[in-house]
């Protein structure tokens, strides 16, 4: 299973028209300029989604994590490496902490900055493809790849991944966005792709 | 059996639980508005009743609540509003003194869709008090900042104590070594500090290791030298980059600055104030020197001035192996 050149051009679309209305939700909150893009939109197996994380030089991550369902399900994640986020929540907190000192207490900052993001692709997706999905509160985790344990297991999963960048204080802060769906979910998602896709005339 | 419970009995569960829930239905307008909350805000569940949230909580409009709401109730999907970035949003108190002196609870909420309830519960509004929690954190922060410079700060005189002294020493020192750059190393004594103490007692000394403290460190350049008191009465002053030739002229300018702030010493002999004695060494460390070589030449300088009677800046320089008078 793969995106063809259109579905991962429609997707990019989608997810990037989330992330800007998540953008304007943070910018508001922390009275800032904050910039999200998701620049590249890739489909891959879950055992190489490890490939895209693992690959940085990144061992500690912190995680935030909803479920969503309906149409289609979806494990929808945001992954940074620990440092770019606490970077981030210092930024909106208050740049007089020290990276070391932040508590949980941030650490339930960067579970809100999760929901934000995550609601908002999520929204856009089921916007415009007329549908509707229910999501989970967030969770949040801070660990090392192993507890990343979504990236392990026997069934055949999916893992749509974006690349996300996200601007704040003029500072630029890299990660990424997880969708882990089963194979017959991500399908369930592709129909409804190519539904929006003929709907707006394109296929 | 869950079925079996009836409405009642469930809205009586809502009433007495120990968080605070408003249940708002479609057009937002309030259908549930718990004990808890009523206690914690000045409408109660009868005054509530039927209103607008907007009406209620005048201060939601254009706010990140009224936007999660709008999420919950249109797109099904919930949020988390964390105290960190919202902290005291809703006007709630823990009892009628706060709410007088305005001191608002921190909170923490939750805004989650009804998804499965009838169209009158669209969205479920779900607060905490995390007041002790956010106390708590501050306590704590402030604690840690405390121990942090307690660490390496001398508490009387507030320029760094021995410990930090000997970290940065040994950083500066291994930049010496690399660089293959002069570094200064001054030791210094307060004269006949025994015979002070005897006379004027532990607390005046105090007072005169602060102030000669404050006088060296408005000498010193904050930015490269390391000021710290060693032990008990003896300070230590590194001075990267300082050859032996502008070191003698520091030291010597201390021990004469030290002496115009004219402290009293009736227990001296002659001339009657404080005065002071340092030791200096200079050396562009070799790749084998250390830091200890540096620190007792030093030391020996020191001996050599105070046995001389004191109120002397005495170098020893460390090539030659013989002592000089600075200045």
């Amino acid at each position: 299973m793969d995106l063809n050149e259109l579905q991962r051009d429609a997707l990019g679309e989608i997810f990037n028209i989330g992330v800007g209305r998540a953008a304007s939700s943070l910018s508001q909150i922390v009275n800032d300029t904050v910039l999200l893009s998701a620049p590249e939109v890739t489909l891959v197996h879950r055992s190489d989604a490890a490939k895209v994380l693992l690959g940085s030089e990144f061992r500690q991550f912190s995680t935030v994590s909803q479920h969503f369902s309906g149409a289609f399900d979806a494990e929808a994640m945001l992954v940074f490496p620990e440092s770019n986020a606490l970077e981030i929540v210092r930024l909106m907190v208050g740049p007089h902490m020290s990276i070391e000192e932040l508590s949980e207490f941030e650490q339930e900052a960067m579970c809100e900055v999760g929901n934000i993001i995550l609601n908002a692709c999520m929204s856009a997706l089921a916007d415009l493809f007329h549908l509707s999905l229910n999501g989970t509160l967030p969770i949040h985790r801070f660990g090392d790849t192993e507890s990343l344990s979504f990236l392990e297991g026997d069934e055949q999963q999916m893992i749509l991944v974006l690349q996300v960048d996200m601007t704040i204080s003029q500072q630029r802060v890299q990660g990424h966005i997880l969708f882990l769906l089963s194979v017959v979910s991500m399908q369930s998602l592709l129909d409804c792709l190519d539904n929006y896709l003929r709907e707006q005339g394109l296929l | 059996m869950m079925a079996d419970l009836e409405c009642g009995t469930l809205c009586s569960v809502i009433d007495n639980l120990e968080v605070g829930v408003i249940i708002i239905n479609t057009e937002r307008r309030v259908v549930r508005w718990n004990n808890w909350l009523a206690a914690r805000n000045c409408h109660s569940a009868e005054q509530a009743d039927g209103k607008l949230l907007l009406e209620l909580f005048p201060e939601i409009v254009g706010s990140r609540l009224e936007m999660a709401i709008d999420h919950a109730i249109r797109d099904r999907m919930p949020s988390l509003l964390s105290p960190a970035l919202h902290g005291t949003l809703l006007p709630l108190y823990q009892n009628a003194e706060d709410r007088k002196r305005n001191r608002r609870m921190h909170q923490l909420i939750h805004v989650i869709p009804l998804t499965d309830a009838p169209l009158q519960a669209a969205c479920l509004i779900q607060i905490n008090d995390v007041t002790a929690t956010v106390s708590r954190e501050r306590v704590l922060r402030q604690q840690a900042e405390n121990l942090r410079r307690n660490s390496f700060v001398d508490p009387l005189t507030g320029i760094y104590n021995r410990r930090k002294f000997d970290e940065l020493f040994a950083l500066e020192f291994a930049k010496a070594q690399r660089q293959q750059k002069p570094i200064a190393m001054i030791m210094l004594d307060i004269d006949q500090i025994g015979a002070y103490t005897a006379w004027y007692g532990n607390e005046q000394r105090d007072l005169v290791l602060r102030d000669i403290a404050a006088e060296l460190k408005a000498a010193i350049q904050p930015a490269g030298d390391i000021l710290a008191r060693f032990d008990n009465e003896r300070f230590a002053l590194a001075l990267p980059g300082m050859d032996e030739k502008s070191a003698c002229l520091f030291a010597e300018n201390l021990r004469l600055r030290i002496g115009t702030l004219k402290i009293a010493n009736e227990s001296e002999t002659e001339g009657k104030l404080v005065t002071i004695s340092l030791g200096l060494a200079v050396m562009v460390p070799e790749a084998s020197a250390d830091t200890h070589t540096l620190l007792s030449s030093a030391d020996v300088a020191l001996y050599q001035a105070t046995h001389e009677g004191g109120n002397a800046a005495v170098c020893f320089s460390v090539e030659e192996g013989n002592f000089h008078t600075c200045g």
